[in-house]
């Protein structure tokens, strides 16, 4: 291919479409390659972050294919038979811009979007796996993308191709996350009718909730799951660290069948049948896992450069959007210096420590490290918090000072209170 | 009137013939219309006798020039022999004749075409017939916006059961196709039969082989059980595409439908687009080492184990057990 | 007629021109959902149909071994130039959308008589169609259009040769393949095998982009909308029930003993 972009952007995700149609929109020629159709195999929980999004496109979700908006939000500690859980709704967030937070599903969602980055003028190739950079004197000049004609030449490549970061890596500037800063996420489209979920749900039309669940969802392993509810369906599904995966042995499908199954999870679920299933990574090492951002015509952005945020609910998308912007704001800026150097590139990196984006990453950056170090949180605290909370609540014939001091003793028998007081303590330090 | 369009092999009709009027009777009983025959070929009267207990009357449409399809040659004959004549519905089999002939059909008579068709309805004197849309996923019921006005009703193999001799006493006559060869344009050249098997849209078992298969050679052993169940074998796209069967036993959406009395599916997962070739089967059974694939959810019977141990067992018990070929 | 005039009286070069028809729709993968007495289109996934593309590649493959000009079209309410643009990245020249409102709901009867409208205004050689839409899969339009317009239908083809005004096709029938011959102008529909689709090229995917459609609409092909009501009315779509609730046993000597045994009983 002879004719040379302006950039060229690598995965059509919220990431790179975000940084297409800012750059289409500035008049520069960029092509986006991605390697299926804009939002065919992607997935995510699904509550999509929408802050960044309201400002490039004021009103959005008019004509986005959203979902709900959610207005209740619900935590919950799961034990094996039991639950205890935190439930918030708030008419606040029933009118514009409701709260930034709207349930999707990608394949619909990230398909407009795509498409509104094309109507501001930006090339998207679908079909097209891009294989490998073209480098000249270790600066970035290009792309090979899988079809003809696919080597292709930019002043700059935004890498946005998402957590299995292939091409970061030939980049050098990222190695391979371990299996401690990887989560596995599985997730299920169950279908209900309308009625059913707001019923269910405590909805009314257009309202969303999102449900977060801890504690032994996931049989004892360090995780969680989710359950946003869509308009006729439901995303379900969980989170486990690959590492913990690997040194249970544990197997993904088992894990989202166990969280179905459990009591307080299957009762949303019931009567639901399962329409898609899909697996994905989600880069969950933090702030300390970034990698360098920039080298000569090359920027990472969204989960390619790891800028997720793995707190209580994970937050990627606002991220990748974020990141995207910030990347396209660097570029035409770029341009009108004529260098794509590292140098200039870098006021992309500046940008982002100036935004929320690294700011809530250094504020949560010791989560993963506590959630890895905690098993206690997702074993026998919740067991023996819930058994407590059982026995103080239990009617029976004993007077209350005597069961008190029964459940206390058998607390005691079960876990350290000490350690669980710190295990708390550290987690709810990391995540204040 | 109600009308069939025969369909023949050679100088046979074949079975979708008897299909067709069964389907037929379940649209002449209730609107209490008679059911006629066409017999097209070079010399139907020769097995006209086969059919005097189903039909009312058979029409023989006798002309060299039909001894095979060619459909410029039966679209002139049939429009000719039907021009003139009250059509509440021509039922033709969904064949890859009747899917040739059925929309010439349709333009040259003026009237309406419906593909597919799975059920036949009368209701308070207006036909209703069903038929799969969307690869299997929805059936649409449709009728005529004329009330009284005709349809060319495709059927699917399989979907009707075959008529059964009835109280009638068909009469013969014959009727003159009034072809002249020179309007002719398309001459059938010859006929090459494809790898000696048989055709999957016809055979009452197809043992079916996916991805789990593995490899070609592991075909031979589905071969093994289709030969011993007088069937012939499938695959899915993920074994066409590895080149392991060529893509003419491709069942699914973009394969053949498939309808035969048994179904075997072995390592093949139930994909959308697989199962919308398939699910007209009257038996769905499956092999697949995978307790949760969705094939399981469309079988009337299921083993969890891998197909290279299993097929081997189950055809040494099918021969121990004397199994006889379907017929 | 009109047609074989012209193209008996006309043409005198080798030429072949060609008119691919192409239809939207849903990729079959996609969840297809009852609403009302229609499907839900909101959130539908659209593609050109499958068998349109082996058209569009079999046009191509023509237009290389003889020269002439490939023209694409499609008939129907909106969203339908992704389509055409996919096709025009496959390196056809020209692209013809019958953009109407009025489309919408019409069945294929309809369509092929709009269609027939359409292209008996310019000249051809072949036209080529789908075996059929993977959504209605009513394998009616090509035959429809080969009546309509009076010219020879040979469906569902595997194989092609092409010389001067004659062609050689090989028809897909039950067991095998049946060798058709026929001159020119013809309906060709094409089958799956007849060849394999190429993936368009980035520089045909950028000329796509820029390239004009000609669009048409009822009106301009003097079509009375009403004359397009369906002669078949829909009465109801429902969910086939394809589930089964089987018994799924572990594989061992007892259970396959058992699935014999049940082999056996129902053949
Ligand atoms: C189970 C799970 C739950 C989540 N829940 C939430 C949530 O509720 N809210 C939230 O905000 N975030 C959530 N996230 C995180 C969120 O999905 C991501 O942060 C976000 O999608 C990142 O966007 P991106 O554009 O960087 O990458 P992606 O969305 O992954 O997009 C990358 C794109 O690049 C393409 N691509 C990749 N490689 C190539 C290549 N070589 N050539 C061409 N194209 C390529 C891909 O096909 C893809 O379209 C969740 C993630 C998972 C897995
Ligand atoms: C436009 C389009 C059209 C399509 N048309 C068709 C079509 O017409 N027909 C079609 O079939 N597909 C079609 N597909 C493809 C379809 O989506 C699936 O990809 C395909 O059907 C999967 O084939 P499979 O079941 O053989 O393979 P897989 O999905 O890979 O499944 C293999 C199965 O074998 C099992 N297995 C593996 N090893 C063993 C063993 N040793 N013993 C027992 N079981 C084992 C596994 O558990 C698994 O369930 C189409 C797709 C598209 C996009
Ligand atoms: N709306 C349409 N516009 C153009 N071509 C069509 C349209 N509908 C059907 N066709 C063509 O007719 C073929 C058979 O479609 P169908 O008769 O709907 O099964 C398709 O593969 C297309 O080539």
């Amino acid at each position: 291919m002879d004719e040379k972009f302006d950039c060229i952007i690598v995965g059509a995700g919220p990431s790179g479409a975000t940084a297409a149609l800012r750059l289409a929109g500035a008049g520069l020629n960029v092509v986006v390659f991605e390697r299926g159709k804009p939002g065919s195999k992607n997935m995510f929980g699904g509550v999509l972050y929408s802050t960044v999004l309201n400002k490039l496109i004021p009103d959005f979700w008019k004509e986005a294919p959203v979902e709900r908006h959610v207005i209740r939000k619900r935590f919950s500690l799961l034990s094996s038979t039991a639950e205890a859980a935190f439930d918030l709704s708030f008419n606040a967030f029933d009118s514009p811009p409701y709260n930034n937070s709207f349930t999707v599903l990608r394949a619909r969602f990230d398909r407009w979007y795509a498409g509104k980055a094309e109507e501001a003028g930006a090339l998207i190739v679908t079909d097209a796996n891009v294989e490998d950079f073209i480098v000249e004197d270790n600066a970035i000049k290009g792309v090979k993308a899988g079809i003809e004609g696919g080597d292709v030449r930019a002043d700059c490549v935004i890498c946005a191709e998402g957590a299995n970061s292939l091409l970061a890596e030939k980049s050098g500037l990222k190695t391979r996350p371990g299996p401690s800063s990887t989560t596995l996420g599985v997730k299920e489209v169950i279908s209900l009718p309308k009625e059913v979920i707001e019923d269910r749900f405590s909805l009314e039309d257009g309202q969303g909730a999102s449900f977060e669940f801890f504690g032994t969802a996931l049989g004892g392993a360090a995780g969680s799951g989710f359950i946003y509810t869509n308009k006729d369906t439901l995303s379900v599904g969980i989170g486990v660290p690959i590492s913990v995966l690997k040194e249970k042995g544990l197997k993904p499908n088992d894990l989202i069948e166990g969280f179905k199954g459990h009591p307080a999870v299957a009762r949303y679920l019931r009567g639901g049948k399962t329409e898609e299933f899909s697996a994905h990574m989600i880069p969950e090492g933090g702030y300390k896992a970034v990698p360098t951002l920039v080298k000569d015509g090359l920027m990472l952005v969204g989960d390619s450069a790891g800028l997720l945020n793995p707190s209580l609910f994970r937050e990627g998308t606002n991220l990748a959007m974020a990141s995207g912007l910030l990347a396209a704001e660097t570029v035409i800026d770029a341009r009108a210096k004529g260098d794509f150097s590292a140098r200039t590139l870098g006021g992309y990196a500046e940008r982002l420590k100036k935004s929320f984006v690294i700011k809530d990453l250094l504020r949560y950056k010791d989560v993963p490290a506590a959630i890895g170090s905690i098993p206690g949180l997702f074993s026998e605290g919740p067991e023996a918090i819930l058994e407590f909370l059982q026995g103080h609540f239990t009617v029976s014939e004993k007077s209350k000072d005597e069961l008190h001091s029964e459940i206390r003793k058998a607390f005691r028998n079960k876990v350290s209170m000490k350690k669980l007081l710190l295990e708390l303590y550290r987690a709810s330090k990391a995540l204040r | 009137m109600i009308w069939v369009l025969a369909e023949c092999k050679g100088n046979e009709p074949k079975a979708v013939t008897l299909e067709a009027l069964g389907a037929g009777r379940l649209l002449a009983e209730p609107l209490n219309l008679p059911l006629c025959l066409i017999l097209p070929g070079s010399n139907p009267a020769s097995f006209a006798r086969t059919f005097l207990r189903k039909a009312d009357k058979i029409h023989l449409l006798e002309d060299p020039l039909l001894s095979t399809y060619a459909n410029d040659a039966y679209k002139g004959a049939v429009t000719a022999f039907l021009k003139d004549k009250a059509v509440r519905a021509l039922v033709v089999p969904g064949t890859s004749t009747g899917k040739d002939l059925g929309p010439l059909l349709s333009v040259s008579l003026r009237i309406p075409y419906s593909q597919n068709t799975v059920g036949i309805k009368v209701k308070e004197g207006d036909i209703h017939l069903s038929r799969r849309v969307y690869g299997g996923k929805i059936i649409e019921t449709v009728t005529t916006a004329d009330a009284k006005g005709g349809v060319i009703v495709s059927i699917m193999p399989r979907a009707f059961a075959e008529a059964a001799d009835g109280k009638t006493d068909g009469t013969v006559v014959s009727a003159a196709a009034g072809l002249n060869e020179e309007a002719l344009r398309i001459k059938v050249r010859g006929f090459v039969r494809e790898t000696g098997q048989m055709d999957l849209t016809e055979a009452p078992v197809i043992v079916s082989g996916g991805r789990g298969v593995g490899s070609a050679e592991g075909f031979r052993l589905l071969e093994e059980l289709a030969a011993l169940l007088g069937g012939t074998v499938g695959a899915s796209r993920s074994a066409v595409d590895a080149g392991w069967m060529p893509h003419t036993v491709q069942v699914g959406q973009t394969g053949r439908t498939v309808t035969p009395k048994l179904y075997l599916a072995c390592g093949i997962s139930g994909a959308p687009q697989h199962l919308a070739g398939m699910t007209g089967s009257k038996y769905v059974l499956a092999i697949n080492r995978d307790p949760d694939a969705p094939i399981f959810k469309v079988a009337d019977y299921g083993i969890v184990g891998d197909l290279h141990k299993v097929i081997p067992v189950l055809i040494e018990e099918l021969k121990a057990s004397g199994v006889a070929k379907v017929s | 007629m009109i047609v074989r005039r012209r193209r008996g009286i006309l043409r005198t070069s080798k030429n072949v021109d060609i008119i691919v028809c192409l239809k939207r729709v849903p990729d079959t993968g996609a969840r297809v959902e009852i609403e009302g007495t229609g499907v839900r289109e909101e959130g539908l996934d659209w593609v050109l149909n499958p068998y349109d593309e082996f058209g569009v590649e079999e046009a191509l493959k023509i237009k290389a071994a003889h020269g002439g000009k490939v023209t694409v079209i499609t008939a129907g309410a909106p969203g339908g130039e992704d389509v055409l643009r996919k096709a025009l990245a496959m390196g056809v020249d020209e692209a013809v959308y019958i953009k109407d409102a009025g489309l919408k709901g019409a069945d294929d009867h309809g369509v092929s008589r709009v269609l027939a409208k359409a292209i008996s205004r310019t000249p051809f050689d072949l036209i080529l169609c789908g075996k059929q839409s993977t959504d209605a899969q009513a394998g009616y339009v090509g035959g429809a259009l080969a009546g309509l317009l009076g010219i020879p239908l040979v469906s569902a083809i595997r194989e092609l040769k092409i010389s001067g005004k004659s062609f050689e096709a090989g028809r897909e029938v039950e067991g095998g393949v049946e060798t058709v011959e026929a001159t020119l102008p013809a309906v060709l529909t094409a089958e799956k095998g007849l060849n394999e689709p190429r993936y368009p090229a980035l520089a045909g995917i950028m000329r796509a982009k820029k390239q004009e459609i000609k669009y048409l609409d009822l009106p301009s092909l003097g079509i009375n909308p009403e004359e397009l009501e369906n002669p078949l009315k829909r009465v109801s779509l429902t969910y086939p029930s394809i589930e089964r609730k089987g018994k799924v046993l572990n594989a061992d000597s007892g259970s396959i003993k058992e699935f014999a045994g049940f082999i056996k009983s129902i053949i």
